[in-house]
């Protein structure tokens, strides 16, 4: 089992420091082989909509950035996890700049899956998609997240999906502990 | 401050595309009304908010953020702009009255609704009087061409924008009658039927370009 972690906040992030850390530490300790993407250190550009993805290196984006360095680590994973700052009700610029290449996991083709109109997985190992959201101006923010989430995975072909939040400049051991007895309830550890 | 301006966000990094064609249904009615459009491309806007940009944000008294939807939720250009208007310019906004528009490409316009919670949140922290949101789904088969070619159902759209027009002009919330008049609802069984309609339409690229669309150029 392998997971990817796209931590979006960094490691001396005040909304929640070594988030990343911990929790990489915490699900290798589970068996989860676990990477960390720190997107900062990632030179990803923007999807401008080109379809050079479709229709010029089919699966891979064109931009000359670390996009393949994102997605040879997505492709493999059967978790992605993301940590992100709640702006909005959603993700942060920081991690939807490397949502916006999610696209990339799927086909262009189109199936009927569980009664939706979907885009079938490229690679299709993926399991579980989770976003941790950090901090909120709304309590009614974090419905919009999950709703989010819960988007983002149906259109991954992921069947599983968690959006836990937790308040700004909350105490990492405590998140990932409340992240592990969550995915144990799940019945994911 | 003028009045009877009103500034518009586009969303989407592409010009001219489906964004752009649903801006111009806005402008009209807007002009038609007596009223100042300005329009802006977000993706112009980062890292650094234009003068012009930060300029109009001063001169309107009313906002629309127009966007398409990229993975599930508002396009990363846009995320980006508004966290800069919320973090460094909110006082130019605080007061306003904003609305919404999100439309995708899949003919679900449910999936629309993160995005224009966003943009309610982001009106709401800045202090703006939220006046609604309109969803739209099945933009993929606008492909860019303006809604007055795309016959019935194109009409009925912009009727669905002409009310939500004329109820922000007014400081109104946009009545439910707009939403619906944007909605398709397609029943269950039409969607096997529509995925082989689409297959085909990507069959068709796939030989154009002579490539396996659906390989796998990662490990």
């Amino acid at each position: 089992m392998r997971a990817t972690i796209l931590d979006s906040v960094g490691a001396n992030s005040p909304l929640c420091p070594g988030l990343s850390e911990n929790l990489r530490a915490f699900l290798d300790q589970k068996g989860i082989e676990c990477h960390v993407l720190e997107l900062d250190h990632l030179n990803i550009l923007p999807c401008v909509g080109c379809e050079g993805c479709l229709r010029k290196t089919p699966g891979m984006c064109v931009m000359k950035d670390d996009t393949r360095v994102l997605v040879n680590e997505l492709a493999v994973s059967h978790w992605i996890v993301g940590i992100t700052q709640m702006r909005f009700g959603g993700y942060s610029a920081q991690l939807k700049k490397v949502v916006d290449k999610f696209a990339l996991l799927a086909s262009p083709f189109y199936y009927v899956h569980k009664r939706k109109l979907l885009h079938p997985p490229r690679y299709g190992c993926q399991q579980l998609l989770m976003v941790v959201g950090l901090g909120w101006h709304f309590a009614e923010e974090t419905h919009n997240f999950s709703l989010l989430v819960r988007n983002n995975a149906m259109n991954l072909s992921i069947d599983a999906w968690l959006a836990p939040v937790f308040p700004s400049g909350s105490i990492s051991e405590k998140v990932v502990s409340g992240i592990g007895q969550e995915l144990e309830r799940r019945g994911f550890l | 401050m003028s009045p009877k301006t009103v500034c518009l966000f586009l969303g989407s990094p592409r010009k001219k595309q489906n964004t752009y064609q649903f801006s111009q249904a806005f402008l009209q009615d807007f002009e038609r009304l007596g009223w100042s459009v300005e329009r802006h491309f977000l993706s112009e806007n980062f890292p650094e908010l234009s003068p012009v940009f930060l300029g109009d944000l001063g001169d309107s008294s009313l906002f629309g953020i127009l966007s398409p939807m990229y993975a599930d939720f508002l396009p990363y250009p846009m995320i980006q702009v508004l966290e800069t208007l919320s973090d460094s310019h909110g006082g130019l906004l605080e007061g306003k009255s904003l609305f919404g528009f999100s439309q995708c490409a899949f003919p679900f316009w449910k999936l629309n609704l993160p995005s224009l919670g966003a943009m309610e949140f982001f009106g709401r922290q800045n202090g703006m009087q939220w006046l609604g949101g309109l969803a739209y789904g099945g933009a993929g088969m606008m492909a860019g061409q303006p809604l007055e070619s795309m016959g019935k159902r194109g009409k009925k759209n912009l009727r669905g924008i002409k009310l939500m027009v004329e109820a922000v002009v007014e400081g109104r919330i946009v009545p439910h009658e707009a939403q619906e008049l944007l909605e398709v609802n397609l029943p269950d069984w039409t969607r096997k039927p529509l995925s082989w309609f689409l297959n085909a339409r990507v069959k068709k690229i796939q030989k154009q370009v002579g490539k396996d669309l659906s390989q796998k150029p990662c490990p």
